[in-house]
């Protein structure tokens, strides 16, 4: 990627990152959306993220892959269970990249 | 005459003390962000995000997820409307959170009330609401201290990555690919406690999965997303049918709190 194409990007994320944080405390203030609107939106979070990881752990090359040399399927169990735990994103991150190190680890 | 210089100094001093309260309240992030950022600076340089421009976007952007998936992005060759997409996706969560904050940030001026805004990421929204919701005024120095400490920790932490990245041969050994899959989890599953959001996102996974495999690519994960936000929709509505939904956490940061008197 060359400099201005890396600027570009840049660019697109600031505007992906501060549109959904900046506006609704800005144009958007004062004026509440429809109760529909609203509600739909409070299912988009976990919407998005269950969508977004699904594929990451359950696929592997496009694959459904639910057996023991599925890396990151083993590694969302701990991450799962110290994330409902704790809630705490360092002390998931800790637990699921150490997960997958180990199991390569093991598996090496 | 020295009363001028009275008047001046009580001022002066609590400007500094909401400035030490905010970096006390983001201390505890910043510590968290700096192994986090390293992660993000060693797969931004893996993807062939040169060390400058990651540090870049810590400064510029500061979304961890979303920086995380850019990065991913980039080292896949997607076009820029394209990592664009996939940034306001990710953080279409915020929408709600700048919601739920917009009563108490209120009293400050709308440019640095837009700028406050802008570097609020999950950590910093939750310690914040807290704050505000324990009855702590709206000050700018507070806020800004807050999110600035925090942030100071994810460029830290970026430009080690940055610079160790090209030391590191591999990211698999250190486990560095499951951090994006690892923070998904973490942001999704507080969520899950409501029955509602947990069918919501059980139900994303499932659309999710088989539009992936029936080869709709990218656009499969907005498509699974907005379908099973609109059966949460669907279930809550029959849930709820005689009184309106209520319910706590994620899905009711969009309304005012009711203790709001400011």
């Amino acid at each position: 990627m060359t400099h201005l194409e890396l600027a570009l990007c840049t660019g697109g994320m600031i505007l992906g990152t501060f549109l959904p944080r900046v506006l609704p405390m800005t144009i958007l203030a004062g004026r509440p959306l429809p109760e529909a609107a609203r509600v739909w939106l409070g299912f988009v979070p976990a919407a998005v993220l269950a969508a977004l990881v699904a594929p990451e752990i359950f696929l592997v090359d496009g694959r459904l892959a639910l057996n023991t040399d599925n890396i990151f399927l083993l590694a969302a169990l701990p991450s799962i269970l110290v994330a409902w735990k704790t809630g705490s994103l360092f002390a998931t991150l800790a637990a699921g990249m150490g997960a997958a190190a180990l199991l390569r680890w093991g598996a090496a | 005459m020295p009363s001028r210089s009275r008047i001046h100094s009580p001022l002066h001093l609590s400007a500094r003390a909401e400035i030490l309260t905010g970096m006390r309240m983001g201390l505890p992030i910043l510590i968290g962000y700096v192994p986090l950022g390293i992660a993000y600076g060693v797969l931004a340089v893996k993807n062939g995000v040169p060390a400058m421009w990651a540090v870049a976007m810590s400064v510029l952007v500061f979304a961890g997820a979303g920086q995380f998936i850019a990065a991913g992005m980039i080292g896949a060759g997607a076009s820029i409307p394209a990592i664009f997409l996939g940034n306001l996706m990710v953080n279409l969560r915020h929408v709600l959170m700048s919601a739920a904050l917009t009563p108490y940030a209120q009293p400050l001026p709308p440019a640095a009330r837009a700028l406050y805004a802008a570097g609020v990421t999950d950590e910093l929204f939750a310690v914040q609401m807290a704050d505000f919701r324990a009855g702590a005024p709206c000050s700018s120095w507070r806020l800004f201290a807050c999110n600035l400490t925090a942030q100071s920790g994810w460029v830290a932490g970026t430009a080690l990555g940055g610079i160790s990245g090209s030391l590191v041969a591999d990211v698999k050994p250190y486990g560095l690919d499951f951090a994006l899959p690892a923070m998904f989890l973490a942001l999704l599953l507080p969520l899950c406690g409501d029955r509602l959001q947990l069918a919501t996102a059980l139900s994303a996974a499932l659309f999710s999965l088989l539009f992936t495999m029936a080869g709709a690519g990218r656009g499969s994960i907005i498509l699974a997303a907005a379908a099973a936000a609109t059966v949460g929709l669907f279930l809550s509505r029959r849930k709820n049918a005689p009184r309106p939904p209520s319910g706590r956490g994620g899905h009711t940061a969009a309304s005012p709190p009711e203790e709001d008197s400011a």
